[in-house]
């Protein structure tokens, strides 16, 4: 490596700590959703070489939230962090990744189709994208879904 | 194909798939042309959705490792050691030496199928029938070997919670090197195929290609991104099982076209066959689960989340399990490495030729289908017209559409 990195503790400090899980390189992080294309943003100009793996929702009935977990590599530092953000259930809404990070597009489709979360500035959303044509208004991974 | 007048500009809609019978999976390109060249591209999924991540949710922690290899037929070993993966790091479960390494055999050996299938598949769209079927004759070596160790052909279902439901009798060592030796030999022939024959290298070379930014933005993985020189395997950056005690080199290469990213996966053929020569000869012994015998595997789930990675034959596999403590995951997230290489990386096709096509999505390692019908689009007039095959071939017909 020729160039040395700035810590990932020191670049994401103002947005929150970042905790890790059990395996040495991955390492999980609590934001506010408004944050989330800051930080991917600050990411993005800090390291470079970061992709987008996956967006990962997950149904909190009993909370009423959605959490959307945001999972990155990042590429100069060996380091798989989750960015992890909490969202209304009955109003999923998020800012779109999709202009800063291409490779967003097909994930925010999907979680758009299966769970519901609306990603704000996404041009490509459409309903039904995996789902069959006949389940377009329905959001199968939400906990409440029933299949009919 | 139709030629519209010069101060017309036409854009022809051609929707390919999403049947065809040469190639495998449902799926639709939808291409918009203009003459021979490709000014607009994008992929309709959805045709075969069938809800293994809404299922896995109603199935149990031991249910799942059966259902989740089910996704795929073809990395259905990597898909289970992903799973695993992620059970295992929200448990905390240690798994012995002997089953990292026969995990990280029966992985190999399906990357060494997949990417002969796949290699395959790009002859036969390139016009090589018979290298097409020499290579999948070869690869049935490989099929053979995957049941010699796992006791299936296909589905291996080898996977286990803390590690593997089978041991590899010490006899059967040298029967895989006998078939291996063989696979090396051969690839060394198919290698120079690819590498020498014009015709190869004409319709691969510079044709569909991604530059090392464009990759790593548009999340592209697995060969597709070391192709276009990325050093990006999941194998080398976060390891996982025996990878970190087994050597190998990360194939990699700059071109970023479709020849680099077939070059790539022969390259990671004889990587695998190479590890696979020293997991054979440095195979620890010991258990291969942590516990006396399978069934006294843990029943009992902690609260938390795990994250399973592996790099399947096509790039990144994820897996991202949540538990609330109950015999039933709370949410298993799939993501797999096709539903980005092909969406994502539809930029590749743009102001390419049509017959290019084909070796471009090829090169992806997923399917295409044949032509069914085409849709015009008339910009000028702002009317969408679709014209059956048939009456395509009836040229007053056509004459008069395109007067």
């Amino acid at each position: 490596m020729n160039r040395s990195f700035p810590n990932l503790n020191d670049v994401l400090r103002e947005y929150g700590e970042v905790k890790p899980y059990r395996r040495s390189n991955r390492y999980h992080i609590e934001v506010d959703p408004k944050s989330i294309r800051s930080i991917v943003e600050k990411l993005l100009e800090v390291y470079g070489d970061v992709y987008i793996s996956t967006i990962t929702p997950v149904d909190y009935l009993k909370d009423g939230v959605i959490e959307v977990n945001y999972e990155l590599e990042i590429l100069p530092l060996n380091v798989f962090l989750v960015v992890k953000t909490k969202i209304p259930r009955n109003k999923a809404e998020i800012d779109s990744l999709v202009d800063i990070l291409p490779g967003a597009k097909v994930l925010e489709q999907e979680a758009y189709d299966l769970m519901g979360v609306v990603f704000k500035g996404n041009p490509y959303l459409r309903k039904p994208f995996l789902l069959p044509e006949e389940m377009a208004n329905e959001t199968p991974l939400r906990k409440d879904w029933k299949p009919k | 194909m139709v030629t519209a007048n010069s101060d017309e500009k036409y854009v022809v809609e051609i929707p390919v798939g999403p049947q065809h019978p040469a190639l495998h999976e449902p799926i639709s390109l939808r291409l918009k042309v203009e003459g021979e060249q490709v000014v607009d591209a994008h992929v309709v999924s959805g045709y075969n959705h069938r809800g293994i991540e809404w299922l896995a949710e109603r199935k149990t922690f031991y249910q799942d490792i059966f259902l989740v290899a089910r996704t795929c037929g073809i990395c259905n070993a990597v898909h289970g050691a992903a799973y695993v993966q992620a059970v295992e790091d929200l448990m905390g479960i240690e798994v012995p030496p002997r089953a990292k390494y026969l995990r990280v055999l029966v992985m190999e050996l399906e990357r060494i199928h997949s990417h002969m299938l796949v290699l395959a598949v790009l002859a036969e769209v390139l016009g090589f029938d018979t290298l097409f079927m020499l290579m999948m004759r070869d690869r049935e070596r490989v099929m053979y070997l995957k049941e010699l160790v796992t006791g299936n052909r296909v589905h291996a279902d080898f996977m286990f919670i803390g590690g593997v439901r089978r041991d590899l009798p010490s006899d059967k060592k040298d029967k895989i090197l006998k078939h291996i030796n063989y696979i090396e030999e051969r690839m060394k022939h198919y290698e120079k195929i690819w590498a020498e024959d014009p015709i190869i290298l004409k319709r691969t070379q510079g044709v569909g290609v991604a530059s090392r930014s464009q990759a790593l933005l548009h999340s592209l993985v697995g060969p597709v991104v070391r192709g276009s020189g990325v050093r990006s395997d999941i194998r080398l950056i976060d390891p996982y099982d025996a990878y970190d005690e087994i050597p190998f080199n990360v194939v990699t290469r700059d071109e970023g076209d479709t020849w680099a990213r077939m070059m790539v996966r022969i390259g990671e053929i004889y990587e695998s066959i190479n590890m696979v020569k020293y997991v054979l000869e440095h195979l620890p012994s010991g258990p291969i689960i942590p516990w006396k015998t399978i069934k006294a595997a843990p029943r009992r789930f902690p609260v938390g989340e795990g994250i399973g990675r592996v790099e399947a034959p096509r790039g990144e596999l994820l897996y991202h399990v949540v538990s609330d403590g109950k015999p039933k995951p709370y949410r298993v997230k799939i993501r797999t490495p096709s539903l980005l290489n092909i969406h994502n990386g539809v930029f590749m096709m743009l102001d390419q030729y049509i017959a290019d096509i084909p070796a471009i999505f090829a090169s992806f390692d997923p399917c295409i289908s044949c032509m069914e019908r085409v849709i015009v689009v008339d910009n000028k007039n702002n009317r969408v017209l679709r014209i059956p095959w048939r009456k395509l071939a009836d040229r007053e017909y056509v004459k008069k559409i395109f007067r």
